[in-house]
């Protein structure tokens, strides 16, 4: 475990997630006062990856809820397994073995299936795991608030085996994208972190650590275009995800420097709606490359 | 060691307090969160202490300018050194070595102590049912008010309990419904609970249907000229639902159609209308209601389901077009969904007839025809679509 901010900001480097400050001292508080974080941010980000790496630095397992709309409890946290048990019974009936053992049998945690929830709170292994739920704002309002009940003292309750208690508490962390908002109760029980886009700096370290063999000058170039084309008026704007796929496309198309034509035949690594590649083909894109198309 | 009396306690309640006026719910348990974290920053760099109290009580985006401004004016160690004096006077270093030294537990009894008849001191029921009466009286007045005789003020709290309404509505249309007694595949589940009363054996099949999908709210707003007011009213209801409730699909008209949905996605209502105005195609100019029906169900009827789309038309039926089009595409519209809701602002008022000739038109073909022209008729709606 880490005794500082430095700490846990430059094992996050060592991760290869360059980070700054307020996001180590954010990582800090959570592991120190045992909250949950909630990330909000756009798309592509970073705001999952976050997970991975903390996972990664304290050597610890990632369990994974993906949310969804119609998430329930039967798959986030635990089922009976039916036909095992429908299997058991019968073989118990032709063996005449006695009913009150089996009643006992088919409820016991053999027969549970396991999902994340029940997985994160169960798990034995020394370290606590990190928790992700990603991308919360898809799931339902009930898968919510049950969710709340969750986090507030990490206990389930199945009725046929009893109240399972976490032996350590795992990390959790929640992210967002905000296409709904999520619930103030369940924000008031996490600490909460907005990711904006990076800033030019951020973003060059960032390639460089992720795209090792990209050259200087262009990863130079690729950023300043970047931050041109976040600071214009497009549905969806490119997150750090689009850039390091932009620069592996650019580096396996063999381009040392960006222009037009370079740029144009790549565009749809940058920017993913019909219309906002319409627009920057006939209007944004000299301007975003500025001087460096000529 | 922190003194409750002078120091950091003291002031985390002020500012708390300031923020809670602003709007910013913070509640006790993030002041005690924030008092908890403490032990584990640097406070003497006030980046490190910015943060902790930043995570622990914002909890939006749009909170953040309003917390920065705040947390300026209230924690300016320059102005104000002496609201952290054992912290941050050099001479007193030797202080906060002793909060280290002294370690989480001590300080945090010491929180929960001086919390703990804080929080039976709270007023939380006086004031919050007082507020509530007085919010709710004066919605009643507001909401019977017609959106074109609003006046400045009273437009942004209209505004707001539209928001507030798209959001309840929202958590209606996702409920879920009940399982059916048909389908196809097997409710294990239960099938095993109803053995028991057989003794194991199993006898029933339940079966389960697959979960109902949800409704598909389309709306097609005319944003004609005659329209201007109530279009935008309309148009911040569609904004509010399209937030909280995934499917849905916005349209708005005048002489043609044009795709709104994405425009209304925006963060920011503003700036989702200003682009529309920009972007859409003759805002506020003529109507042509036939042709623009038309459009709609040649390039989206991918979006049309007998089951479960509802088609909501929000239109005064002022029509320049061909009603000879307009009665062929609204009568083959109707067979595609399953209702069609018309909502006009024109009959808010009691003497309004439905003569002019689209609206006499579209009438036969409708499943509801609701006035639309102040909040409560766009809360009558609400309630239409609860029964639905």
């Amino acid at each position: 475990m880490f005794n500082s901010i430095e700490e846990v900001q430059s094992a996050m480097e060592g991760a290869q997630y360059i980070t700054d400050r307020p996001m180590a001292t954010l990582l800090y508080l959570s592991l120190k006062l045992g909250k949950p974080i909630l990330v909000e941010g756009e798309a592509g980000v970073g705001k999952t990856e976050i997970a991975k790496v903390l996972a990664e630095i304290l050597e610890t397992k990632l369990i994974r809820l993906q949310c969804y709309e119609g998430l329930d409890v039967n798959t986030s946290l635990y089922e009976w397994n039916y036909p095992k048990q429908i299997l058991w019974m019968k073989q118990a009936e032709i063996c005449e073995s006695p009913q009150q053992a089996l009643v006992k049998e088919i409820f016991s945690p053999e027969f549970l299936i396991q999902r994340p929830l029940l997985e994160a709170i169960q798990s034995d292994s020394p370290k606590p795991p990190v928790l992700l739920i990603d991308e919360i704002d898809r799931s339902d309002e009930e898968f919510e608030a049950f969710l709340l009940e969750v986090l507030s003292d990490f206990q389930i309750t199945i009725p046929e085996i009893g109240t399972l208690r976490a032996t350590k508490r795992p990390l959790v962390i929640i992210t967002s994208n905000r296409t709904r908002e999520i619930h103030d109760a369940l924000k008031r029980r996490c600490l909460y972190h907005w990711i904006d886009y990076p800033s030019f700096e951020k973003e060059y370290r960032i390639l460089l650590t992720k795209v090792p063999a990209i050259n200087h000058a262009l990863a130079q170039q690729i950023c300043s275009f970047m931050q041109q084309v976040r600071g214009r008026d497009f549905f969806k704007k490119p997150g750090i995800a689009e850039t390091l796929d932009w620069a592996n496309a650019l580096i396996h198309l063999h381009r040392e420097h960006l222009d037009r034509p370079s740029v144009e035949e790549t565009l749809g690594c940058i920017l993913k709606h019909f219309e906002d590649i319409k627009k920057m083909r006939e209007a944004d894109l000299e301007s975003c490359l500025g001087p460096l198309g000529s | 060691m922190i003194h409750q009396e002078s120091g950091l306690l003291s002031h985390l309640l002020l500012f708390s307090k300031a923020l809670r006026e602003k709007k910013v719910g913070v509640t006790t348990d993030n002041v005690i969160d924030a008092l908890r974290g403490i032990p584990f920053i640097d406070l003497r760099k006030k980046s490190d202490f910015y943060q902790l109290l930043k995570s622990n009580f914002v909890s939006k985006k749009e909170e953040i300018a309003l917390f920065d401004d705040l947390f300026e004016a209230f924690w300016s160690f320059e102005n104000k050194t002496n609201l952290f004096p054992e912290v941050l006077s050099p001479e007193e270093e030797e202080t906060s070595q002793e909060i280290e030294e002294a370690g989480s537990p001590a300080l945090s009894e010491r929180i929960e102590i001086s919390f703990g008849d804080l929080r039976e001191k709270e007023p939380e029921g006086h004031e919050a049912d007082l507020e509530e009466s007085l919010r709710y009286s004066a919605e009643e007045i507001l909401a019977q008010k017609e959106f074109g005789r609003l006046e400045t003020g009273e437009l942004e709290k209209v505004k707001e309990f539209v928001l507030a309404l798209t959001r309840r509505m929202a958590i209606r249309l996702s409920r879920r419904w009940e399982r059916g007694r048909k389908g196809d595949r097997l409710d294990l589940r239960k099938a095993l609970r109803k053995s028991i009363k057989y003794g194991g054996e199993i006898l029933e099949l339940p079966a389960k249907d697959p979960k109902t999908k949800p409704l598909r709210l389309i709306f097609i707003c005319d944003v004609s000229g005659s329209m201007d007011i109530y279009s935008q009213f309309f148009l911040l209801f569609m904004y509010g639902l399209q937030h909280y409730y995934a499917h849905c699909e916005t349209f708005v008209f005048s002489t043609r159609l044009s795709h709104a949905t994405i425009f209304l996605k925006r963060k920011d209502f503003d700036e989702a209308l200003r682009l529309l105005s920009t972007r859409a195609l003759d805002w506020s100019g003529g109507t042509n209601i036939g042709l623009s029906l038309h459009q709609f169900h040649q390039h989206h009827s991918h979006l049309l389901s007998p089951q479960r789309t509802i088609l909501i038309i929000f239109s005064d039926g002022w029509d320049r077009g061909d009603t000879t089009l307009l009665d062929s595409e609204i009568r083959s519209l109707k067979k595609q969904v399953k209702k069609v809701i018309w909502l006009n602002p024109l009959s808010g008022s009691p003497n309004y007839q439905p003569l002019c000739r689209g609206m006499a038109t579209a009438l036969p073909y409708l499943d509801h025809f609701l006035p639309c022209h102040s909040f409560s008729s766009l809360k009558s709606l609400d309630h239409l679509m609860a029964r639905i």
